[in-house]
């Protein structure tokens, strides 16, 4: 195996996969080029990082927005695009990382994510006047980890893009120093995460027992000799734990609340928004490549199939974790809080919508996921970057803190209305089409049940996004000096806003864009 | 009985008897002195599965850096370092513990025992092969593997500044707080 020839064909596997490696190549780059920048300059710059960040990340876009997710040379790489890994003797390719529509859609999400970041973090008051290239490296790193999640197709990656993400993750969380919030977020976060991923690890090595491969797609073709249905679920639901942690989804949750109220506001918005979309690119690979969940086992007329039901893990822990993430959220009055526990119900959302996917669905089945994920992008984001500002000028992060913002802050009250009613997914915001999408797929699968329990939770949702408008809009203000805020932050809060009623009253071509990234 | 048998079985047995005294000692020099034994015996359980190098890899690694490390830790946090898990929590009951801890063993060994392996690999003829392992696993690292080969040394690069970052103290943090 290991002659003159074999090293050949790697060799040249290797430098083929380089075109397609090309943006977390930027990234890996970048990330030295930040530590670089702290080591080689006087005081403290951090706007000169966050230049060198953004343009970084813009470089990483438009590479990846010119990435063709054709495979280079036909019948090397069979029909879908994979790189790096090995080649079968029967001509299959053993990828580990795949370039596809679905993997660019997440990737772009997260890198669009860290760029809203960047301006966050000039406007937070801790990071002001201080070294904050180890900051960016550790955000970039972690969007370099989530990259790998989006593109995994072999379990040892999933792995890694998991822990990759995590790691600096951890370390963002607890940056700022002497802060005892910051730290115990930091420390609670490594904790719960070497926990899940030790429980993860754990099932994705008795599915490789089982399957004697890494490869997500042998997942649903391997012969299982003698293999009970019973060992996959076990082995299934370890593994679940891993994603449902990074998606922040039940039973997986316990660090939310605590980690999005300790860590510096840029990066909680951050963690909220591009984690959540990883772990979901990663799972919904993962969980597609179990196929409908048959696996043959025995041979000749021995052979019986065994199902695996992805579809009542995954539904049982969307309901779960829209209910706890609502009803936990009903009594917070810490913003923070209330939109990390807003957060896992949105896992919730979303996870009713995977719950629904099936092998032959096509592409129309990831439309409303991939439209959900767009709005909760804005909505998010907006809420969050929101937070930021008043928190920076007003240092409070209080529901208290918030009263009477309209005659304070009214263009910065408006825009955060609109992201709440859109979290709410009430029309005519983007978050309700969202909503409707994902009722319709999951009520068309015939998950009645779960769109039912969607449906309360709904309900009840209402009363704590209302009830920080109700503070906003109606309570009277204690302090009445109005918030100011620096125009570009303005338009940046109005840039974030705006596409939730645009695509709330026209999500047509949207909602048709996002049905070609679908997993095939 | 064969031989390879009687020395699974003593391995076997090295590795989980020290990983109760892990659970049950109080004292945490204790607890990494039983660690110790038990991860020597997970690093003979892998040569003897014909893995040399992983065996290896766990007697540096974890004996000899991570075990290490506790010590120091312990040696640098505490001046007694006799006692540290003082707070027994009497109101808990031990028996959830046990309840939990037996179904999780019941269902797992359920899984263990129930589930036929796929084991294409060197043991499944019954013979282990004697030939060492690091050649095949660096050429593997630099052609099939290199991806997630690279990718580590990025995330340990990462991961050491962090930690450097997190541990100095900041010329900034030092000013503000005098």
């Amino acid at each position: 195996m290991m002659d003159a020839a074999y090293f050949t064909r790697a060799r040249e596997l290797i430098g083929e996969s380089m075109g397609g490696f090309a943006p977390e190549l930027v990234l890996s780059l970048l990330v030295i080029v930040l530590l670089m920048h702290d080591l080689f300059t006087r005081g403290a710059r951090p706007e000169r990082a966050a230049a060198i960040a953004g343009i970084g990340l813009v470089i990483c876009g438009a590479l990846l927005w010119m990435q063709s997710t054709e495979p280079p040379t036909a019948g090397h790489l069979e029909g879908s695009h994979e790189i790096f890994g090995w080649l079968t003797g029967d001509g299959n390719h053993m990828g580990m990382l795949a370039i596809d529509a679905f993997a660019k859609f997440f990737k772009a999400f997260v890198l669009l994510g860290t760029l809203v970041t960047i301006p966050m973090c000039l406007v937070h008051p801790a990071f002001a006047n201080r070294r904050m290239g180890e900051f960016y490296a550790l955000l970039v790193a972690a969007t370099l980890g989530m990259f790998l999640m989006a593109s995994a197709t072999n379990l040892l990656m999933v792995y890694m893009g998991i822990e990759f993400a995590s790691m600096a993750s951890y370390l963002a969380v607890a940056f700022v120093k002497r802060d005892r919030k910051g730290s115990e977020a930091g420390l609670k976060y490594v904790i719960y995460g070497s926990v899940a991923s030790g429980i993860m690890i754990y099932g994705l090595s008795l599915i490789y027992g089982m399957t004697g491969s890494l490869h997500i797609s042998d997942l649903a073709n391997a012969d299982v000799t003698g293999a009970q249905g019973s060992a996959l679920a076990v082995a299934g639901v370890l593994a679940f734990a891993g994603f449902a942690y990074k998606m922040a989804a039940f039973p997986m949750h316990f660090w939310c609340p605590d980690v999005y109220e300790g860590s510096p506001v840029p990066f909680t918005a951050y963690l909220s928004v591009t984690s959540k979309a990883a772990g979901f690119a990663v799972f919904i690979r993962f969980m597609m490549g179990f196929g409908d969940g048959a696996l043959t086992v025995g041979e000749g007329d021995g052979a019986y199939s065994v199902a695996f039901g992805w579809q009542g893990l995954v539904a049982g822990a969307a309901a779960l974790s829209m209910t706890v993430g609502n009803l936990a959220a009903l009594w917070q009055t810490n913003l923070k809080r209330l939109l990390a526990y807003s957060s896992i119900a949105h896992a919730g959302y979303l996870l009713m919508g995977v719950a629904a996917f099936s092998e032959g669905g096509g592409a129309e089945q990831y439309a409303p996921v991939l439209f959900y994920f767009v709005a909760y992008f804005f909505m998010n984001l907006g809420a969050f970057f929101v937070v930021t500002l008043v928190a920076a000028r007003t240092g409070s992060e209080d529901i208290a803190g918030y009263r009477g913002l309209i005659t304070r802050a009214p263009f910065l009250c408006v825009c955060l209305v609109f992201c709440l009613v859109s979290l709410l997914g009430i029309p005519p915001t983007m978050g309700f089409i969202g909503k409707l999408e994902l009722f319709k797929l999951v009520i068309d699968r015939g998950l009645v049940w779960l769109a039912v329990v969607a449906g309360i939770n709904t309900a009840v949702s209402a009363y704590y996004y209302f009830k920080i408008v109700k503070a906003m809009c109606l309570d009277a203000a204690e302090d009445e000096a109005p918030v100011r805020v620096h125009a570009s932050s303005m338009a940046l809060v109005g840039l974030l806003s705006l596409p939730i009623l645009i695509f709330g009253i026209l999500p047509g071509h949207l909602y048709e864009f996002t049905r070609q990234f679908g997993l095939f | 009985m064969e031989f390879e048998t009687i020395v699974f079985y003593a391995l076997a047995v090295a590795t989980v008897i020290p990983a109760f005294g892990v659970m049950m000692a109080k004292d945490i020099v204790r607890v990494a002195f039983w660690l110790l034994a038990s991860l020597s015996g997970v690093a003979g359980l892998f040569i003897m599965l014909d893995a040399d190098f992983l065996g290896v890899t766990q007697v540096l690694v974890y004996i000899g850096g991570i075990l290490v490390l506790i010590l120091f830790g312990i040696m640098m946090t505490h001046r007694d370092p006799v006692l540290v898990s003082a707070d027994d929590d009497r109101r808990r009951s031990p028996f959830t513990g046990l309840l939990v801890s037996l179904m999780t063993f019941g269902a797992l060994m359920g899984v263990i025992l129930g589930t036929g392996w796929n084991v294409s690999g060197g043991l499944a003829n019954g013979k282990l092969s004697g030939e060492p392992t690091a050649a095949p696993l660096g050429k593997a690292l630099l052609t099939d593997y290199v991806l997630p080969f690279e990718i580590v040394s990025v995330l340990l690069l990462v991961v050491l500044c962090g930690a450097a970052y997190i541990a100095r103290r900041g010329k900034d943090e030092e000013a503000s707080n005098a």
